[in-house]
C-alpha cells in the first residue's frame, strides 16, 4: 500500500512506543458520549473553559458585589439604567423591609368640605353646579385641590373643582357616588378607560365623549409582583361623560348608582350657573 | 464494510457505522494526535471528541469524499491547536526551522532502517528529540508526509495552507543545515 511504502520505520516505532496499538480502544467511550452519555468531557477542553469560566465568574461576582454594596457603583448603574429609559423596582426589597403589624384600619381624613358659593369664590372660571341628581344622592362634598398647571402641561389657572355626591352619610364609594369635576382645562390625571368603548355624544350642544365599564383584573397577576391582566368590562356599574362648556371641561362619573348615558345626560343637562 | 458504507450507516443514524470508522482509524489517529501532544491521555481525549464531532456533523460530510484525510484533518488541528496551547514545543528561538529541515533530511536519508539495532535505536532517538523541539506545526508537517503517508495536496488542505508552502517545507531542507541533528546523535 502506498501510504505504508511512504510512511517511516523510526516515527512508525516512536508512535507505537508511545501509544502502543494493541492498547488504544475507544469504541467504548465514544459510544458512550455519541449515545448521549455522561462520558466526562475531554481533558483539553476542560483545561480550556476552566479558567474562562473561573474568570467569567469572578468578574460577575465583583461586579454585582460592588452594584449591590459600593454606593457609588450603586448609583452610576441606577444612573445608566435610568438614561435607558428604565426604572427598575426591587418589589422583593419592599417585602423584606415591610414589617406586617396589626393596626386598625386607618380612613384618610378628606378635606373640609366647602359650598359651591365658597368653590366659586376661590376660583377663577366660572362653575356650572347640577340641579338635578337622581334620588338618593344626598350626601354632598366638595373641593378644590391646586396644581401646577406648567408641570401638568395644562393651559388651565391651576385649580381644579371636585363635587361628590354620595348615597351615604359615611361617604362609602362602593354604595354609590356621583363624581363631578371642573376644570377651565384639561382634567388633570384623567381616568383611562378603553378607547374602543368610547361613544360621542352631545351634551348640552357640545360635542362630548361618554363610556360606561371599568377595566377588572382577572386575578391572574402576584400581589407583591405584577398586576393581572386588565379587561375591559362593559358590565361594571361605571359611566363617564366629558364635555367642554364655556370653556371649562367636566368630567361626570357615576360609580356603583346603576346609571347610564341618559341619566348623566339629564344631569349635565340640569347644570346651571346658579 | 467499506468507508462509503459506514458512513451511510452513521447518517442514517446507526452507531454500527461509528464503530467501524471508530476501529478502522482509531490507532492512526491517537498515535498521530499523541506524537504531537507527547501526551497519550490528552491525544485519546482529542481523538474521541474528533469522533464525536464526526458523528454530530456527518450530515455535512460528502459520502463521496474519502474519510481518512477529512478524519485526520480533524485530529491533527486539534492536537496542533492543543499543543500550542501548552506551549509544548521547546524555544529554541529561530533554529526550529534548521532542525526542521536537518530532520527531513535525516529521514530521507533513513528511509529503511540499518542492520544494526544500536544504530536503528540512536536514529530513533535523534528522531523523537528533533521532533519535539521544533513547532506543532512542523511536527504535523512531519508525521503526515512520514508516519500517515499523505501527499502533498492532502497535507496542504490538512493544515489549511498552500500546497507549495508544504512542497517548500519538504524540499528545502534537504539543501539545509544537518549539523543540529547530527549534534543531538552526538
Amino acid at each position: 500500500m502506498k501510504e505504508q511504502i511512504e510512511t517511516h520505520w523510526a516515527i512508525r516505532d516512536i508512535a507505537e512506543q508511545q501509544a502502543p496499538a494493541k492498547t488504544i480502544h475507544l469504541w467504548e467511550r465514544v459510544e458512550r458520549a455519541a449515545a448521549g452519555g455522561k462520558e466526562k468531557q475531554p481533558v483539553i477542553l476542560r483545561r480550556r473553559w476552566i479558567p474562562i469560566t473561573a474568570l467569567c465568574l469572578i468578574l460577575l461576582t465583583v461586579f454585582s458585589s460592588m452594584a449591590c454594596f459600593v454606593p457609588p457603583v450603586r448609583a452610576f448603574a441606577a444612573e445608566v439604567i435610568q438614561r435607558l429609559g428604565i426604572a427598575l423596582v426591587d418589589t422583593g426589597q419592599f417585602n423584606q423591609d415591610v414589617e406586617v403589624v396589626g393596626v386598625e384600619a386607618i380612613r384618610v381624613t378628606p378635606p373640609p368640605s366647602l359650598s359651591i358659593a365658597e368653590i366659586r369664590r376661590q376660583i377663577s372660571f366660572s362653575l356650572m353646579q347640577p340641579s338635578w341628581l337622581p334620588a338618593g344622592l344626598d350626601h354632598y362634598h366638595g373641593s378644590i385641590a391646586k396644581y401646577d398647571p406648567i408641570e401638568n402641561q395644562n393651559p388651565g389657572s391651576g385649580t381644579s373643582v371636585s363635587l361628590y355626591y354620595y348615597r351615604s352619610a359615611d361617604h362609602d364609594f362602593l354604595k354609590g357616588v356621583l363624581y363631578l369635576r371642573a376644570n377651565d382645562g384639561p382634567i388633570p390625571a384623567p381616568p383611562l378607560l378603553a378607547q374602543t368603548r368610547e361613544q360621542e355624544v352631545t351634551v348640552n350642544g357640545q360635542p362630548g365623549i361618554y363610556v360606561h365599564g371599568a377595566w377588572q383584573d382577572d386575578g391572574s397577576g402576584d400581589p407583591n409582583l405584577k398586576m393581572g391582566t386588565l379587561q375591559w368590562d362593559d358590565q361594571a356599574d361605571d359611566a363617564y361623560l366629558s364635555w367642554e362648556q364655556d370653556g371649562v371641561t367636566y368630567l361626570l362619573e357615576a360609580h356603583n348608582l346603576g346609571l347610564g348615558l341618559d341619566d348623566l345626560l339629564k344631569i349635565a343637562a340640569s347644570m346651571t350657573y346658579e | 464494510m467499506e468507508d462509503h458504507e459506514a458512513i451511510q450507516q452513521l447518517k442514517a443514524g446507526n452507531l454500527a457505522g461509528l464503530r467501524t470508522l471508530v476501529e478502522r482509524y482509531q490507532v492512526q489517529a491517537v498515535q498521530t494526535a499523541a506524537l504531537v501532544l507527547q501526551d497519550r491521555a490528552a491525544a485519546e481525549d482529542i481523538v474521541q471528541n474528533a469522533f464525536l464531532r464526526c458523528y454530530e456533523r456527518i450530515d455535512q460530510f460528502d459520502a463521496d469524499r474519502p474519510f481518512r484525510p477529512w478524519f485526520l484533518r480533524i485530529v491533527i488541528n486539534d492536537a496542533v491547536k492543543a499543543s500550542v496551547r501548552r506551549k509544548d514545543q521547546i524555544s529554541l528561538d529561530h533554529q526550529e526551522d534548521d532542525l526542521f529541515q536537518a530532520l527531513i533530511e535525516r529521514l530521507e536519508s533513513s528511509t529503511l532502517p540499518p542492520e544494526e539495532a544500536v544504530q536503528q535505536s540512536e536514529i530513533r532517538a535523534a528522531i523523537r528529540d528533533a521532533l519535539m523541539k521544533i513547532s506543532p506545526k512542523q511536527r504535523a508537517v512531519i508525521l503526515q508526509k512520514y508516519f500517515l503517508g499523505m501527499n502533498e495536496k492532502e497535507m496542504s488542505a490538512a493544515l489549511n495552507c498552500a500546497p507549495g508552502t508544504v512542497k517548500w517545507h519538504l524540499n528545502a531542507g534537504r539543501r539545509k543545515l544537518q549539523s543540529l541533528l547530527q549534534k543531538l546523535i552526538g
